[in-house]
């Protein structure tokens, strides 16, 4: 047994399987959920490369799987990672089981899910290109439910992350071509520049992101949330991984300062457009893109501080996104619409879904006592720091994020003329009420968790090492 | 002239078939041509074996495309004379681009002439194909052509078995998605 096929073969195969259960929505959700769970847990336990004895038998989980003369390694490295991308997977899918979601949502959000930790995997990294656009492929059946006609927010996302794919391949090509003093040096920040194009593509950077708040609001918001959950943060580790792999981008200062003022340029469109929008799913796309500008403005930084805020970033980034996805999707599967002219008693239909909406967009604006907030604070102090006259900028981008929820809450909080009935159902409650109290824990002991998150970067060990 | 002017001359007339003749046959035909072209120049520097993967790969996605819009039994919007100049006009324009661009990227990316210039007015094609349409259909071979234009000049850098297995499986996943796009509505609903 090796750690490849624990945790990319058996996901994959399982899924392949509940496709054939599609029917079967509960019964696919479950072991989606229950499999997922398990693979979190045994991530977190379980050592690669040494031998554990379980009563009388010895079992050693090996680092590598050769396929057709390339390697899939995943090391004891890589184990946060997977428990974070597990344990998130497992919480997806059991809202997804509460939720309703369609029947392709458990097997395709699984087979998504063991594409890109293949594309973590594997070596070269230039294949890594081909199995994030083969997750994309596999996203498109979850992101349009049978019976439903396709919209252009999908089929930009599939254009956006499909045009990203060559780019990679071709920074790859340079990259990986052996030894880098050998390479023409013109070529090297030509090849940089490839190498940027591609990952904005891929995560949406401005001026590519204008398909986000179209997907979060055409397609269900708990579909787009679990891929916009789920595949940005996949591909900043790769980005990470890549960037630690290679000395001459490790060492280059000017890529970091790219990196950070695309962060801050992020920030600053998503909150101005954010403080004018009149449609609660498309500021849900907006929060992805100001959270994406977060963490390219941490990565920005290029010090283990802001690496470290980046990783702490994660936990709010991934618990917001859910909370607001779990909230829209109660509305929509409801018949509610999101729009502010249609917002009137919706707080007395929904309660819990709109205070979960509300707290989590606060959450993701940086308020005190959120689980936002700590990191939030942490990243303007180092910014501020490093950068003080472009600080304001950052402020501005946030404050204009911050208009925008406080505009939802102003028309949330409209009551209705006559009574309303309550439409939330008992497990829908259930699973608002958990979020919204991970993202208080979150915000009343930041250290408790971020501390064990931070130990995901350890994917990119020579990126830490060398600050 | 020379044998290696035929494929990229193949190219420019199925980049003019998919563009400027929108109903399914014409895509079909555009993209079966395109096909024979990227196989042509390929077989300079691959293998036969693996560029006739492209070659197949790339005419079963685009069989898989035109079936499923057979099967939705929907006549594909046709666009009125001026728009067909226009759209012509457009890709004789992305022509000269990518024959005026050839000499800057051949100091850059070291592939054959005739592979590069097809690969580039592939992709030029595939661009124009996606910013000129919002249709499935069209949108999925607007796809296909970027990516065979690229493939035909990452051939030229990277000749691995696998990179051409998962550039097959990626063309033929487009195919299906694209398949997907067109059928969904159709599709038993999930409720």
């Amino acid at each position: 047994m090796s750690a490849p096929i624990l945790w990319i073969i058996i996901p994959l195969g399982v899924g392949v399987i509940l496709w054939v259960l599609r029917r079967r929505r509960w019964l696919a959700s479950g072991v989606a959920a229950g499999l997922s769970a398990i693979l979190a847990i045994l991530a977190a336990v379980l050592p690669i490369g040494e031998v554990i004895r379980i009563g009388g038998t010895q079992i050693e989980l090996a680092e590598s799987l050769f396929v057709l003369g390339r390697s899939f390694i995943l090391t004891n490295n890589e184990r946060p990672f997977l428990v974070v991308v597990f344990a998130t997977c497992a919480v997806w899918f059991v809202g997804g089981l509460i939720l309703q979601q369609h029947r392709f949502f458990a097997p395709f959000g699984l087979m998504v899910i063991a594409a890109l930790i293949g594309a973590f995997a594997v070596q070269p990294f230039l294949y890594a290109a081909l199995l994030v656009e083969l997750a994309v492929l596999l996203s498109i059946p979850l992101l349009v439910p049978p019976g439903e006609a396709v919209q252009s927010g999908v089929q930009r996302f599939l254009i956006f992350q499909t045009l990203g794919m060559p780019f990679i391949l071709l920074a790859g090509w340079v990259f990986g071509s052996g030894d880098i003093a050998q390479i023409d040096p013109a070529i090297l920040p030509r090849a940089a520049i490839v190498l940027g194009l591609g990952f904005a593509l891929w995560l949406g950077v401005f001026p590519f992101y204008f398909w986000i708040p179209q997907l979060t609001k055409q397609t269900h918001p708990y579909s787009a949330g679990f891929v916009l959950s789920l595949l940005p943060v996949s591909i900043l580790m790769l980005g990470l991984d890549f960037v630690s792999q290679i000395g001459w981008l490790r060492a280059s200062s000017t890529l970091f300062l790219i990196i950070q003022l695309t962060g801050m340029l992020m920030i600053i469109t998503a909150g101005v457009w954010a403080a004018f929008q009149d449609e609660i799913s498309r500021l849900f796309g907006y929060a992805v893109i100001l959270e994406t500008g977060y963490a390219l403005l941490s990565i920005g930084l290029n010090t283990l501080p802001g690496f470290m805020v980046f990783a702490a970033g994660l936990l709010p980034r991934l618990l917001g996104l859910f909370v607001v996805a779990t909230a829209l999707s109660v509305f929509k599967n409801n018949g509610q619409l999101t729009d502010f002219d249609h917002l009137q008693g919706i707080f007395q239909r929904f309660p819990v879904a709109v205070i979960g909406l509300v707290l989590a967009l606060f959450s993701m604006s940086g308020m005190p006592l959120l689980a936002g907030f700590p990191v939030r604070l942490e990243v303007l102090e180092l910014f501020a720091a490093q950068r003080p006259l472009l600080i304001g900028w950052v402020f501005l981008g946030n404050l204009g994020f911050l208009i925008g929820v406080i505009r939802v809450l102003l028309h949330v909080v409209r009551l209705a003329d006559q009574t309303e009935q309550r439409m939330e159902s008992w497990g829908e409650r259930v699973i608002l009420l958990g979020g919204m109290l991970f993202l208080f824990l979150f915000g009343f002991l930041p250290g408790v968790f971020y501390q064990s998150v931070i130990f995901i970067l350890r994917v990119a060990p020579a990126l830490l090492t060398a600050r | 002239m020379n044998l290696q002017t035929i494929p990229v001359l193949l190219l420019i007339v199925s980049g003019f078939l998919l563009l400027l003749f929108l109903g399914w046959r014409y895509t079909l035909l555009g993209l079966a041509l395109q096909y024979i072209g990227v196989f042509w120049l390929l077989v300079q520097i691959l293998p036969v074996g693996l560029a006739a993967v492209k070659l197949i790969v790339g005419w079963m996605a685009g069989a898989i495309l035109a079936s499923s819009q057979v099967s939705l039994g929907e006549e594909l919007p046709v666009t009125d004379l001026s728009g067909r100049i226009f759209r012509g006009l457009v890709l004789i324009f992305g022509v000269i681009v990518a024959f005026s661009i050839l000499p800057a990227a051949e100091g850059w990316i070291p592939v054959e002439g005739s592979v590069l210039v097809g690969g580039l007015i592939l992709l030029i094609s595939g661009l124009l194909q996606l910013g000129l349409t919002g249709n499935p259909f069209r949108l999925s071979a607007g796809l296909l052509t970027f990516l065979a234009g690229f493939e035909m000049i990452y051939a030229g850098l990277v000749s691995s078995v696998l990179v051409v297995g998962l550039l097959g499986l990626i063309n033929l996943g487009l195919g299906l998605a694209g398949s997907y796009f067109i059928l969904s509505s159709t599709l038993e609903e999930s409720s």
